[in-house]
This record gives structure tokens, C-alpha cells and sequence, in this order.
């Protein structure tokens, strides 16, 4: 039972919020793989419901209407320095041991105002506008890739085009050596499987190591830049940090680390789930091969049913009622954005994958003033790859049964660690 | 007819109005969107309704105009 003396947001949850079923458990990898039935059930099951995570209680949302009304509302902060001293959420997602006492935070831990000056600064450079202006050099890397696994019959497409593309593409915008993607690739990896375990010390520490790296990485790159001007987004981000009191070394720092890592596994997921889908769905894989054209519409499809980011989440300011429950200040609320995308109330026939459905809605980029930064990069970038593929490929088969792929790790993010194909050049 | 206003403090630039509806609206120097036309037929509400339903921070507002302008 609650004591009075407790954090206020174990005491203050309502009574009567029903506990998660046991198949939802966020970190383990089980979960990942299959989140569908479990999310179907509670989202039936009204919606709402209490899971007992490892820094406490948290509300989990699973209906649309209540996913996207948090999204959008204005009485909920992400910056969890807002919280009271020794509240073990201070810490984020992340344990103590895996930051830097004084870390600041990215604009994905920031509200507005601060989080609004920070964005604006790299906004520019992820407008739909800016991202169809990348459009020719996409498919230049993209046909690279595919040359350089030309002449096989089998292909991983994670290991050559859904890991590879995303984190060149970012690599050339920031302006650092795609070269040096291998490393970025560790560092990412490292830093997500650090968030999934509080308790995994070993990786805790790995990932506290990886973001000093990244972090030394960048800071001796911005200095390079700050001496040589490039045309790019590091370049632009010195010059607002030399422009005065906008934007200080540490943020700039703080920005770089986060667009590369943002900028990387979500779209590597993307792909990975969305091509999955897709050839699982041999009916879908017609459509898409008689009209090319839908590919757009097929990347939106993909998002919907298998996004690479399951849910995110919020903290509430004050007390109000979240998915129609009363609840307290300082009430951590996990919105099920995978769970939202099957809501029968919006989305009709929800279960089915199918790309030639018209006004797809999904809330796989978030919402509100957290909306994906990269929501327009990502779309495109996927879009080109899958086009280059099925035009590099006239015969695409899964190389493993779709039922035992192998899912990556627990946490937030779903994706495949490896996606078999088999494939038939044109000739 | 109908009108479409654009709070432009609210406005994040994320371009989702242009790129479903581009006929009814198309970003200025600074990305934030601008409506295509002072005020736009019944006949477009449909649309004018998904515009201002795919902003991820609400920025867009429908509005009733009595007289028709321009």
C-alpha cells in the first residue's frame, strides 16, 4: 500500500487503474517480438493501466485518443530535472552511473522554452523542402550500397542497406567521415542497450564510455570546423554558437550526439520492420511491384504497423486526468504510440498490413512540440531505398521464416538484428 | 467559405501541412506554413480539415468567413 509519504506520484494514482497484464514487460526481448495481442488486450481492456517499472509506477496509455491527447497536451514535461531531489526519475531513462553529473540534457529531455531555441537551430536543415533537396544523392548511396553487394543471391539487407544508408546519409549532413560509421554504429548500439537494463552495470558503464567517446568525437570535430567552415550542420551549429548566447559548446555538443544517434537506428528500423511486413505479405509485394509509385504510401503503412519506436513518454505537471483517470503531479505516463496505430476507433481493419490504404494515420513520429525532428528525412530515405531495391531486384524472398526473426534487445525500440533475403537480379 | 490561420508561435516547421495538402498551403522563407488563398470553398473543408489535423503541435485553426473575399 501507498503510503502518504511516498513520492507523491505512487500515492496520488487513482485506485481502480487495473495493473498491466504480465505479457507487458517492456524490457524483455519477448515483448518486442510480439507487443500486438498483449497491447490489443489492454487496449479492450480500456486502456489504461498501472505497470510497475524499474524507477516505479507508471500509467501505460494504449488507445489513440489518449496517446495522441498526450502528445499534444501542454500539462505534461519531459525535462526530469522539473522533478524533486532524490526522485530516482531524475536520472531519465538512464541511471546515474551513465551520465555525467552535469549532463545536459537533448532537445528530446527539454520543454519549451529551451527545448523550442534549441530546435529552431537545426530545424531548418529537416524541412520537407530541405530533405527532397537530399533526394538525388539518396539514391546515389543507396545504388552504391546495392553495388557492393552486387552479384549475390542472398543478402542481409540490415548489414547492406538498412544500417549503412541512414547513418551515411547523417554522417554527410552533420559533415563527419561516413567513414568512421562503424564506430558510430558501436557507439549507438552501445548507448541504447545501456538504456534497457538500470541494473546491468557492465552495460551501464559501456554506455557511459561510448557517450565520452562519441562526446570527444564531436568536440574535436567542431573545432576543426569552427577553424575550416564546411557546408553543413555542424558548421551552422558553431556559427550559432559564436553568434553569442544561443547555443553553448556543451549543447552543441549534446545536439551532435543526439542527431546521429536519432538520426541512425530509428531509420535502420524503419526499414528493417517495414521491408519485413512487406515480404511477408506477398499480395502487398504485387501492389508494390505493379505500382511502383505506392511506395510512398507503403513507407506510411509500415510505420504504422510496425514502427521502430513502440512508445515514448511524459510526465504530468500538475494534477489532471490522463486517459480519463484523475491522477496527481509527477504521474509518469508511457504512451503506447504501436498500440495507438491499432486502434479500430481510427484506423479501420487495424491488423492488416495494406499498403494501398488511403489516409493512413499513425503516431509513429510522436506529436506536439516533440515531434520527430527527422520525421520527413526518414520517410524519405526510406522510400528511396525500398524503390532502389525492388528496381535492383526482380525476385525478392524472405531467407527466414518471418515468425523466428531475431528482434533486438527490449526497451523502446523494436528491430531486426538481421533481415536474410534472398534475391534475383534484373537482367 | 473558410479561412485557415496559422499561429506562427506555435508553428514547429515540421512541414506535415504542406506535404499532405500542398493546393491549400506552402511555407514562407522560415518554413511556416502559408494558406494558399485568403479563404477557400466549402468544397475544400475535407481537406482543410486533414491539414489541420496532421499538425503535430496545433498551430492550425479553421475559421467560418461570412463574406467571401478576394
Amino acid at each position: 500500500m501507498a503510503s502518504t509519504d511516498r513520492p507523491s506520484h505512487a500515492g496520488d494514482l487513482i485506485e481502480g487503474v487495473p495493473p498491466a497484464p504480465g505479457g507487458y514487460d517492456p524490457t524483455s526481448v519477448d515483448f518486442v517480438a510480439h507487443p500486438f495481442d498483449v497491447l490489443r488486450e489492454m487496449r479492450e481492456a480500456g486502456g489504461v493501466h498501472l505497470y510497475q517499472g524499474f524507477q516505479g509506477p507508471r500509467l501505460v496509455l494504449t488507445r489513440w485518443e489518449d496517446v495522441d491527447a498526450v502528445f499534444r497536451s501542454r500539462d505534461v514535461f519531459k525535462d526530469v530535472r522539473k522533478l524533486p531531489p532524490g526522485d530516482p526519475r531524475r536520472v531519465g531513462v538512464l541511471p546515474q552511473e551513465n551520465q555525467r553529473p552535469d549532463a545536459q540534457p537533448s532537445i528530446l529531455g527539454l520543454d519549451d522554452p529551451e527545448h523550442g531555441r534549441l530546435r529552431r537551430l537545426v530545424n531548418r536543415a529537416f524541412t520537407p523542402r530541405a530533405v527532397e533537396a537530399l533526394t538525388p544523392r539518396i539514391v546515389e548511396i543507396a545504388d552504391r550500397l546495392l553495388d557492393e553487394v552486387a552479384g549475390r543471391d542472398e543478402i542481409d539487407f540490415m548489414e547492406a542497406i538498412a544500417i549503412p544508408l541512414p547513418v551515411i546519409v547523417i554522417s554527410e549532413m552533420l559533415g563527419v567521415d561516413p567513414e568512421d560509421r562503424e564506430q558510430f554504429k558501436r557507439w549507438s548500439l552501445t548507448i541504447v542497450n545501456s538504456e534497457l537494463r538500470p541494473d546491468d552495470h557492465e552495460r551501464i558503464r559501456a554506455g557511459r564510455a561510448a557517450r565520452e567517446a562519441m562526446r570527444g568525437y564531436f568536440d574535436r570535430v567542431v573545432n576543426e570546423r569552427r577553424a575550416a567552415p564546411g557546408d553543413d550542420l555542424i558548421t551552422a551549429l558553431v556559427q550559432a554558437e559564436e553568434e553569442g548566447d544561443r547555443l553553448t559548446h556543451d549543447e552543441t555538443l549534446t545536439m551532435l550526439a543526439l542527431l546521429l544517434n536519432a538520426g541512425n537506428l530509428t531509420t535502420t528500423d524503419l526499414l528493417g520492420n517495414g521491408l519485413l511486413a512487406l515480404l511477408s505479405h506477398p499480395e502487398q509485394v504485387a501492389a508494390v511491384r505493379e505500382r511502383p509509385d505506392l511506395m510512398g504510401n507503403a513507407v506510411e503503412e509500415m510505420l504504422r504497423y510496425t514502427p521502430p519506436v513502440l512508445s515514448t513518454g511524459r510526465t504530468t505537471s500538475h494534477p489532471q486526468a490522463v486517459g480519463g483517470c484523475p491522477v496527481g503531479e509527477h504521474v509518469s505516463v508511457t504512451v503506447s504510440v504501436v498500440a495507438a496505430n491499432r486502434d479500430p476507433s481510427v484506423v479501420a481493419d487495424p491488423e492488416r498490413f495494406n499498403v494501398t490504404r488511403e489516409e493512413i494515420r499513425h503516431l509513429s513520429f510522436g506529436g506536439g512540440i516533440h515531434f520527430c525532428l527527422g520525421a520527413n528525412l526518414a520517410r524519405n530515405e526510406a522510400r528511396i531505398a525500398l524503390e532502389r531495391l525492388f528496381e535492383r531486384y526482380q525476385d525478392i524472398q524472405l531467407a527466414i521464416d518471418p515468425a523466428h526473426a531475431e528482434w533486438r534487445g527490449g526497451g523502446a525500440f523494436r528491430g531486426l538484428e538481421r533481415l536474410p533475403l534472398r534475391v534475383t537480379e534484373r537482367r | 467559405m473558410l479561412r485557415l490561420e496559422v499561429d506562427r508561435q506555435t508553428c514547429m516547421s515540421s512541414g506535415q501541412c504542406y506535404v499532405v495538402h500542398p493546393r491549400l498551403v506552402q511555407p514562407d522563407e522560415e518554413d511556416i506554413p502559408v494558406p494558399t488563398a485568403d479563404a477557400f470553398p466549402e468544397a475544400d473543408r475535407a481537406d482543410l480539415e486533414d491539414v489541420v489535423k496532421v499538425c503535430p503541435t496545433g498551430a492550425l485553426r479553421l475559421v467560418e468567413v461570412d463574406a467571401p473575399a478576394g
